[in-house]
């Protein structure tokens, strides 16, 4: 048997001190220096360089990896119940192709303006945030129709369109920006942990109890929803409400995550998928195991692009999309065997 | 009295049209369902057993006339409210998920009042009068085509615990027709147990034989009317089937249940 009748508590304690100990190793380490002595003389505030380290730098990165870890990996379980197969991710409805057409938008609008430093900072995340909402409005608009509901089918057909549109307006923006500009787009699309401030860390952490609290409450809901919208609406489920919220939880998940991080992909797919072969398809389980796995995932995957090429880093989403996107290929192969 | 038997019956149809594609499939449908009856739908491919069904159920909307569930019309219902009193079995599912057994049973306990010892205890009993007890914990898309109908057949009958008999009403949608033989009687006898405690239960039925068998009443649609509506004796005529099917049957007697018996 793959999943088993155990409950929620041994396996919820597990994955709270998984991270719990990956953040300590996340505090711990960096291109200064690494070494739990240092982390200690920060805690305790004798040594002020290493207090500046860790609290200025390591404390918030850790904070925002745990926070967009588990944004991702919820708006992956819940798009997946959205639409009834495993394979479905965030990015498939256009999400993400939105914000970061959104954010490029801003990138390349930024330069043409003069430098307000309070601009740069805020313009981007919020331009994600606005193409993220539109493009998933416009998806779910094209959609859904009164009398028949929303087509899943037609959603993930749109979702493809929207993404290309979003691709083909980055690679013009790409062509037509100077240079400074288009590291700064290519940066963006690799996706980094590495600009973060308090404030940013906050809205995170924010949007994640946000989206937690209200995917947890619908967890039976979701359940029932997998039977298809028919039965679930014989079965007491107001489908058409419930796909509404879930549509705007996901889109507002993401586009923080983008807003805040660029595209960091596969951690919504890979993180459901494998607790859901782990435990079953229950969401009760699997919500709050999703927030805690891709809290641990995001954080495994920050210590290797910290460590691998230190000092230097590599782009967060280069890592969990080479981690991700074979790990997609093996599941793509699993179904393919399913099927014929 | 129209009024008195419009509030008496567990589904009443009032002067249905139904449009599918802008295609006329039911007109002028007037038909009731009581309580303490297992009534069969039977018809052609088309005639729209499926899609009324689909209508008493608030999924699809007629394009004139009204339905009530209990005398209340059915969209007035909450959907939780509506969910304890009537359950739907549809022709196939979408379930694709690593559920087990008992637990795609559990999914139509939603909104049950029941305590959770109790919901235990039927989940059990609905496995085992479904002969899916021994299979409980096993991961529901490896099951046969029959077993998962079977598992479907005591989810939605478990989702109708919560209310007393007399109240459940309960639609399946050819829910015999990936079973063998046994199952099939089985399934049948179990839907005519609920009726009997004072349910309302409606079949969608290919088998005619099968209908004449263990349904009190038959109605027969050809599109898009209602042809017949009775007993087996009064609704399996040469003529009736001959009409709704284009198909020169055979009606013989049954030896013992002098029921017809159609070839």
């Amino acid at each position: 048997m793959l999943h088993t009748r155990s409950s929620l508590l041994l396996p919820l304690c597990f994955a709270l001190g998984l991270t719990a100990l990956l953040s300590l190793v996340s505090l711990a380490s960096g291109p200064v220096t690494h070494n739990w002595q240092m982390l200690w003389q920060a805690i305790t505030g004798e040594q002020a360089a290493a207090s500046m380290i860790i609290w200025q730098l390591r404390l918030p990165r850790m904070l925002l990896t745990i926070a967009i870890g588990a944004l991702l990996a919820l708006a992956g379980a819940l798009m997946q119940g959205l639409f009834r197969n495993p394979l479905a991710d965030p990015a498939i409805i256009g999400i993400s192709g939105g914000s970061a057409a959104g954010a490029a938008l801003a990138m390349a609008g930024l330069s043409l303006l003069p430098a307000w430093p309070w601009l740069e900072t805020l313009g981007v995340p919020l331009m994600a945030f606005v193409g993220g909402i539109s493009a998933t409005l416009l998806v779910y608009r094209l959609a859904t129709r009164s009398d028949t509901g929303t087509s899943v089918v037609m959603l993930l057909l749109a979702g493809i369109a929207i993404s290309a549109i979003s691709g083909a307006l980055i690679s013009l923006l790409s062509y037509l920006s100077d240079d400074q500009t288009l590291r700064q787009l290519s940066l963006w699309q690799m996706g980094t942990l590495s600009r973060h401030s308090w404030g940013q860390v906050q809205l995170a952490w924010g949007a994640c109890a946000v989206i937690a609290a209200l995917s947890y409450k619908h967890r039976r809901t979701l359940d029932v929803l997998l039977l298809g919208e028919a039965e679930a609406r014989y079965s007491g489920v107001d489908v058409q409400a419930l796909k509404r919220q879930l549509i705007l939880c996901c889109a507002f998940a993401v586009a923080i995550a983008v807003a805040i991080t660029g595209l960091i992909g596969f951690v919504g797919l890979v993180v459901p998928h494998i607790l859901r072969l782990m435990l079953g398809p229950g969401h009760q389980r699997l919500l709050p195991l999703s927030a805690l796995g891709g809290a641990c995932l995001l954080l495994f995957a920050d210590l290797i692009a910290r460590s691998i090429v230190a000092p230097a880093q590599l782009p967060i989403g280069v890592v969990t999309a080479l981690i991700g996107a074979p790990f997609f290929l093996y599941l793509l192969l699993r179904q393919r065997q399913h099927l014929s | 009295m129209q009024r008195d038997t419009l509030t008496n019956a567990a589904i009443s149809l009032d002067q249905i049209e139904l449009t599918m594609a802008g295609k006329t499939i039911v007109e002028a449908c007037q038909l009731q369902f009581h309580a303490g009856q297992h009534c069969a739908l039977l018809g052609p491919n088309g005639a729209g057993k499926s899609s009324l069904i689909r209508l008493i159920g608030g999924e699809l909307q007629a394009k004139s006339g009204s339905v009530a569930i209990h005398g209340r019309a059915q969209q007035d219902w909450s959907l939780p409210e509506l969910s304890r009193h009537m359950a739907i079995l549809p022709q196939r599912s979408q379930l694709n998920f690593h559920f087990s057994v008992s637990e795609v049973v559990g999914l139509g306990l939603l909104h049950s009042t029941l305590s959770l010892k109790q919901q235990r205890q039927l989940i059990r009993e609905r496995l085992q009068v479904v002969d899916m007890w021994q299979l409980r914990e096993r991961s529901y898309p490896q099951l046969s085509g029959g077993e998962q109908q079977r598992v479907h057949y005591a989810r939605v009958t478990a989702q109708l615990a919560s209310v007393p008999e007399s109240k459940r009403i309960l639609l399946l949608d050819e829910a015999t027709s990936s079973l063998d033989l046994s199952h099939r009687q089985m399934l049948m006898e179990d839907a005519n147990r609920i009726a009997s405690e004072g349910g309302c239960v409606v079949s969608v039925v290919h088998d005619l034989n099968l209908a004449a068998r263990y349904c009190q009443r038959l109605v027969l649609l050809a599109p898009p009317k209602v042809i017949a509506d009775g007993n087996a004796k009064q609704v399996l005529s040469k003529e009736n089937i001959a009409k709704a099917f284009d198909y020169p049957a055979t009606i013989i007697e049954h030896s013992d249940s002098q029921q017809p018996i159609v070839l």
